[in-house]
């Protein structure tokens, strides 16, 4: 099909300096966990996002010295020249498709440990670093900002040379010297750099003019800036500093980067950042004072917002990091008018999760990221059917979707048959919680395409017994029946069912999902530390309870850590006045009362009322059926349980599995040990 | 110098199997943070370890399937051919030192987060995945198939080990890993032919044994390392002990550790020297095979005496072969004074917990062997017949002077106290840390054998007199005093009322000026030092609250295995504490402490506060020598460099390192470190 005209506009060039831009789909700076560890995979990743149509293409922070590292995260790294071969292998995979390739430089000071180069971090003035290491930055001398300025225009040179086309300078997500040096909070200097904001952003001014100098002629300069830290005046503000610092340094940069800090902010979830376009308000003014390109980011999935940015004059480029994780392929199906075929960020964070753990990006929509060469996975593209044979799966959750989904594009016949009423298995049931509403997302996409295909069919309502299943004479079985929640307490930290718990009426996530009212006080005990206790705190204060949530853990839903979110969702539950007992365990559950003890000194111990126990520990594979099929294996040339029914987990591990088996189906690899390419050091 | 016979038994060969070890000094596995991803500094280090006298030196663990992966956690790995190729530089180094290698085989199970592979991790059952990572998955309960996939698994990893040349190969069937879960009636609930009964859950264990053993034998040792229960944990002893029995025979070797890593890894905070030895000496009276086990043993006087006593048959040791690679040869050499002790610290196993190589407060080279290339007992000779004067005898300038000393300069080492030491002479003075004096005591120690340093302690210097003494080069190590205004790691503006006489520094602590009453120590610096003020404070009768903006006190303790017992700790001394709050006024009698949810304040009676946040470095004397840098140089002067706290508040390790580096340096160009990288 063809572009529909209104979204033209996205498809004009845009020059950026010496270059130019082939259209407005600009995939800015993001991490992704691969990094100078994994850089055949870095490359793969990005490449995948160039043929799928975006314009630019840019790296993650890149690191210019051994004097600001951030291991063990790992992001980029143009130490020397002999970093150069893995850019190379990168911007050679982005210009094969005719895109643009974009480095950030950066050099985090305060946001550095240093931890394997061992070298004192540096920063405006001395100060702890911020990864809570026990460490402290040393103010630079003037020495240091002599050195600073030149690794930056070396690291310039070397990208140059590497073959990238536009260069940044950084001041975001607090997570830059320039951006320290902007900040009074941390530049307490008596010198010409800082006090007036004219001082703290002298070294800005610097930087890009010396990089400009450097390599100005052949590539774009960008200025990657946080224009608000959203904390008010203990922070830069978009209608003060931010205004002044643009007004300053407006014609410098080739191109203005814009954004709010700190990373939660910039890349909020959907559960505190519903709406795409969520920085407009702190981002808008900067095209009103500068003549270059603006680029911008807020979660962009929809053709029309981004159309709107551009044609109300607050972008000229559609930045997006999310996004394009989610669906690399997005502007190709905005270009080819496949509009509904876009697979949309759910706004979960389960990307920037990962990056924090220092382990390759993954995502809950596309579970072909981070798998490019990995495991040569492409996000559009798929072996075809290895025979004619029909395969039956069972369950309509997240796994049993993507299976079929998969298997539909491969060309087998495919019957899906799921026991409820509706599909979407978890995603369904969880959407209807505070803040998750676009966890449908996961469920709408693909329902959407396997209803338009020839070759599915699906069957609601449709309770398989082992029996059933046998006389259906299909020889690919895939069993996708999802897990339950324990309602016995064993979780992380029992081993066995709390004492007293099966002479209550407990109740669990799924009962509560599937209508089941809590009466009176709530008890939550939180095992779990992911989303759901603290969406279901807030489900239940929205309910008219007195909740008390209470959780092993030293804060609520501690992995959301990993995701941006815990500082979020501990202050809105705050907010509501859920009562937060955390580092306790339940010991006994009696009828109306708890007796909980102190995580570390089991001697300390309280007790608690409560009218209603909600408990959230550990889930038990709904694997019966797959069981009972056990039994019938010979009927079958494949029989295999996948998602929550083989190994509960997120929704996202439980959509790569339903990929993976549809991608190993009839492959003739051994399912459980797939063989994948790893990057070792060379021992040179 | 000769060595000692009495200690002589610690110099026996001793038979392992089909392989002997030279002595009786054994570097059990323990981990690096460099694993697969940094072979030549992982084979440099265990090479080292070796020259330094250690009989058997062994990697840490390593994973052997794609199954097993605790990405980031840089785990070594024996999976396919390239790993082969680049752990044989181990090997190669090790031998080449007539010492043995040994291989730790790994299998996580729910402990490994899988998060390169995505793989669901396999276990005895369901188990929530309990990674450091703990993300929200759990693991597959292993069918038939799974077992035998992971016994296959163990059986190519053995030939894969026997290819990279190791002499001693490991089934690991301790802390909370797949095997170990096996055994343990908690984990294990399968009602198949590998549950219920101690024979059935020993069966994988034995199964596994065996097939291991048959792909070694004749060519490698067989160990196995195995929890022994602590004598405090009255409940599971007997199921550890009962499945011991029917194995007790199988191995060529057994490496002994404990079910409570609280304990094996234990801080010197809470934990002394041979701490294992009654759990070991039980288990050691079931089986006569050959028998190693630690207790973080630096004395040879305990290590003689385990031998003797028949305790053990080797000295397993991570820490002290950290703290020391050479301590088996200073032994050997009848140079028992000159031993690196450990201080028990556990900066080594917090590095690793971050995902960073390791390093050790005491051994500033350890990982630097081979990007650096510095040896922990060799040093390059002075490169002219030059002087140095070093200011501040901290950890910094006590490691400065004592490898310029080594390195033959004439040193003059200053200090403005009455006694060298600087934050180890007050640190170690609060509770648990007596051990941190080691870090003093052994610079001290060898300066005292040089004729070329000499110190001179209650010697304030100002720039005048650094200038009249005409040194060639001048260190500067002042060190960093403790900020009173509550600035720190959450805060970067100062509490109202820090002006106030009840607001007490740690610095006016150490100096013995101590608040009385309600005191509240405010801790925003998150290592020992606001847990350790506590419980001194506590001690002495103050009525103590530890508040902190973290959800956890001392929360960078979790890297270094201190968390859990710094809270017993604190319980049992009532002290009060709160969390997620911000110190945001104080006057006597009061104080405010904001949420750092910003969802409002709480008021707390209090006649005192001692802040520990951030530290000002006392670099004053370097601004002014600086400033009159010419004049230094007129005078013939040729460097002027400041080193440690006094350029960089950190812990002492980063001191001690700091030193050590600027000793190595001077007159030298600065080199750039190499690095393991992978190449396209």
């Amino acid at each position: 099909m063809a572009r529909d005209s209104k979204y033209d506009i996205l498809f004009e060039p845009v020059k950026i300096g010496p270059v130019t831009a082939p259209n407005r789909f600009y995939q800015v700076p993001h991490c992704n966990g691969l990094g100078h560890a994994r850089p055949r995979a870095e490359a793969a990743n990005r490449a995948v996002k160039a043929e799928g149509g975006w314009g630019v293409i840019c790296t993650q922070e890149v690191e210019i010295h051994p004097s600001a590292e951030i291991s063990p995260s790992l992001e980029g790294r143009i130490w020397d020249q002999g970093d150069v071969p893995q850019h190379r292998l990168m911007t050679d995979a982005v210009h094969a498709h005719g895109a643009l390739a974009g480095i950030e430089l950066a050099f985090g000071g305060l946001h550095t440990p240093n931890l394997f180069s061992r070298i004192a971090p540096m920063a405006p003035s001395a100060r702890p670093n911020h990864y809570g290491h026990p460490l402290q930055a040393r103010a630079m001398t003037k020495r240091d900002i002599a050195d600073l300025r030149r690794w930056h225009v070396e690291a310039a040179q070397r990208a140059r040379a590497a073959g990238y086309d536009i260069v940044y300078v950084y001041a975001g997500h607090d997570m830059s010297v320039l951006q320290h040096f902007l900040k009074p909070q941390y530049n307490q200097r008596s010198d010409e750099y800082g006090g007036t904001l004219a001082n703290r952003v002298r070294l800005t001014r610097e930087i890009l003019q010396d990089v400009k100098d450097a390599v100005g002629h052949q590539c774009a300069v960008a200025f990657r800036f946080a224009t608000d830290e959203l904390r008010g005046p203990d922070g830069l503000r978009a209608d003060v500093e931010g205004r002044e610092v643009v007004e300053m340094l407006a014609e410098l940069p080739d191109l203005w980067d814009v954004n709010v800090s700190g990373w939660d902010n910039d890349s909020a979830t959907a559960r505190f950042e519903p709406n795409e376009g969520y920085q407009e308000s702190y981002t808008a003014f900067v095209k009103q004072l500068t003549s270059k390109p603006v680029v911008g980011v807020g979660r962009f999935t929809s053709a029309d917002a981004m159309v709107s940015q551009i044609k109300r004059g607050v972008l000229d480029l559609i930045g997006a990091a999310r996004p394009s994780i989610a669906d690399p392929f997005l502007p190709r199906k905005i270009d080819e008018g496949r509009i509904d075929e876009i697979r949309e960020c759910i706004g979960c964070n389960i990307c920037v999760a990962q990056d924090n753990l220092s382990a390759p990006i993954r995502c809950t929509q596309n579970p072909t990221q981070g798998e490019e060469w990995k495991q040569g996975w492409h996000p559009e593209r798929i072996e075809p059917a290895a025979s004619d044979d029909a395969v039956l799966v069972i369950g309509g959750g997240p796994a049993g979707l993507e299976c079929a989904l998969q298997l539909a594009n491969r060309g087998y016949a495919v019957n899906l048959a799921e026991a409820g009423d509706a599909l979407g298995g978890r995603v369904s049931r969880e959407c209807e919680l505070p803040g998750l509403s676009s966890y449908a997302r996961v469920r709408d996409y693909r329902e959407n395409l396997l209803r338009q295909k020839p070759n599915v069919e699906i069957y609601l309502g449709n309770r398989l017994d082992a029996a059933d299943v046998v006389e259906l004479g299909m020889p690919h079985v895939l069993v996708a029946t999802g897990a339950r929640w324990r309602r016995d307490g064993v979780g992380r930290r029992h081993a066995f069912p709390i004492a007293g718990i099966d002479t209550l009426e407990v109740l669990t996530p799924d009962d509560l999902l599937c209508g089941a009212q809590a009466s009176g006080r709530v008890l939550i005990y939180d095992d779990d530390h992911y989303y759901l206790g603290g969406s279901i705190a807030e489900l239940l204060d929205g309910q008219g309870h007195e909740v008390c949530l209470l959780t092993p853990e030293s804060k609520v839903s501690q992995w959301t850590e990993n995701t941006l979110e815990q500082g979020k969702i501990q202050a809105r539950l705050l907010e509501l006045g859920v009562e937060i007992q955390v580092s306790q365990q339940l010991v006994e559950v009696k009828a109306g009362r708890a007796i909980v003890a102190n995580v570390y000194s089991d001697s300390l111990q309280q007790e608690i009322e409560f009218d209603t126990l909600v408990t959230i520990t550990a889930r038990l594979p709904e694997d019966e059926l797959y069981r009972r099929l056990q039994q019938y294996r010979e009927h079958f040339k494949t029989l295999r349980a996948i998602g929550d029914c083989h190994a509960p987990g997120s929704v996202a591990a439980a959509v790569y599995d339903g990929h993976s088996a549809a991608r190993h189906l009839e492959s003739g690899k051994d399912i459980y040990a797939p063989l994948f390419n790893r990057e070792l050091p060379a021992l040179g | 110098m000769a060595r000692d016979p009495r200690f002589d038994p610690l110099f026996e060969p001793l038979e392992i199997g089909p392989v002997t070890a030279p002595n009786r000094f054994y570097q059990v596995p323990h981990c690096t943070g460099m694993g697969y991803q940094r072979p030549r500094m992982l084979a440099a280090l265990r090479g080292l370890k070796a020259e330094g006298g250690w009989g058997v030196v062994c990697t840490e663990y390593c994973s052997i399937d794609n199954s097993s992966d605790e990405t980031p956690y840089p785990s070594a790995s024996l999976r396919d051919a390239d790993d082969v190729r680049n752990l044989r530089l181990m090997t190669d180094a090790v031998h080449a030192h007539g010492a043995l290698a040994g291989v730790e085989l790994w299998y996580g199970g729910h402990t490994s987060a899988n998060m390169l592979s995505r793989m669901p991790a396999f276990d005895v059952g369901g188990l929530p995945v309990e990674s450091h990572l703990s993300p929200p998955a759990q693991s597959v309960a292993m069918d038939k198939s799974d077992i035998r996939r992971f016994r296959e698994m163990h059986k190519a990893a053995a030939r894969r080990a026997l290819e990279a040349g190791f002499d001693i190969v490991y089934v690991y069937a301790c802390h909370y890993y797949l095997l170990h879960n096996f055994l343990n009636p908690d984990f294990n609930r399968r009602d198949d032919e590998y549950g219920g009964s101690v024979e059935n859950r020993v069966r994988l264990l034995r199964e596994v044994i065996e097939d291991v053993g048959e792909i070694v034998a004749g060519r490698a040792a067989l160990a196995v390392r195995y929890a022994a229960p602590l004598p405090s944990q009255e409940d599971d002893p007997q199921e550890l002990v009962a499945a011991f029995r029917l194995i007790a025979e199988l191995p060529d070797l057994w490496d002994i550790a404990s079910s409570d890593y609280n304990y094996e890894m234990g801080s010197s905070r809470f934990v002394r020297e041979a701490e294992l030895q009654r759990s070991v000496a039980r288990i050691r009276a079931l089986t006569t095979k050959p028998l190693v086990s630690v207790g973080r043993f630096t004395s040879p006087d305990t290590m003689l005496s385990q031998i003797t006593g028949g305790t053990q048959d080797l000295i397993g040791a991570a820490r002290p072969s950290i703290a020391d690679p050479f301590l088996p040869r200073k032994i050997d050499e009848g140079r028992i004074d000159e031993i690196r002790e450990c201080i028990g610290c556990n900066v080594c196993y917090a590095h690793d917990c971050v995902g960073a190589p390791i390093r050790c407060t005491q051994n500033p080279t350890m990982g630097e062997e081979w990007r650096r290339g510095w040896h922990p007992e060799r040093i390059a000779g002075r490169h002219a017949d030059e002087s140095v004067l070093v200011v501040g005898a901290g950890p910094a300038g006590l490691e400065a002077a004592r490898a310029l000393g080594q390195r033959g300069y004439r040193v003059v080492l200053a200090e403005a106290d009455e006694q060298p030491g600087g934050r180890i002479n007050t640190e170690s003075r609060l509770p648990g840390l007596a051990e941190y004096s080691r870090v003093r005591d052994w610079r001290l120690g060898q300066l005292a054998r040089m004729a070329n340093v000499g110190i001179y302690p209650a010697n304030r210097l100002d720039a005048d007199a650094i200038l009249e003494l005409d040194s060639h080069h001048v260190i500067l190590a002042t060190g960093a005093h403790w900020r009173r205004d509550g600035i720190g790691r959450h805060t970067s503006r100062a509490f109202d009322g820090f002006e106030s006489e009840q607001v007490f520094s740690l610095d006016d602590l150490f100096a013995g000026k101590l608040p009385r009453g309600r005191v509240i120590v405010y801790d925003d610096d998150h290592y020992y030092l606001g847990s350790a003020t506590a419980l001194m404070l506590s001690d002495r009768g103050a009525r103590v609250t530890l508040v902190t903006p973290e959800a956890r006190v001392g929360s960078w303790t979790l890297y270094t295995n201190e968390h859990a017992l710094t809270m017993r700790a604190l319980h049992e001394a009532g002290v009060e504490i709160v969390t997620e709050r911000r110190l945001a006024r104080f006057e006597p009698g009061r104080a405010q402490l904001e949420s750092i949810y910003g969802t409002g304040a709480l008021e707390l009676a209090a006649d005192a506060v001692v802040p520990i946040g951030a530290r000002e470095p006392d670099d004053a004397l370097w601004r002014d020598l600086e400033s009159r840098r010419d004049e230094f140089e007129a005078r013939g002067g040729l460097s002027i460099r400041r080193i440690g706290d006094s350029r960089a508040p950190g812990i002492i390790a980063a001191a001690v390192h700091a030193g050590h580096q600027a000793a190595r340096e001077l007159g030298e160009m600065e080199a750039e470190f190499k690095r393991d990288r992978v190449v396209v």
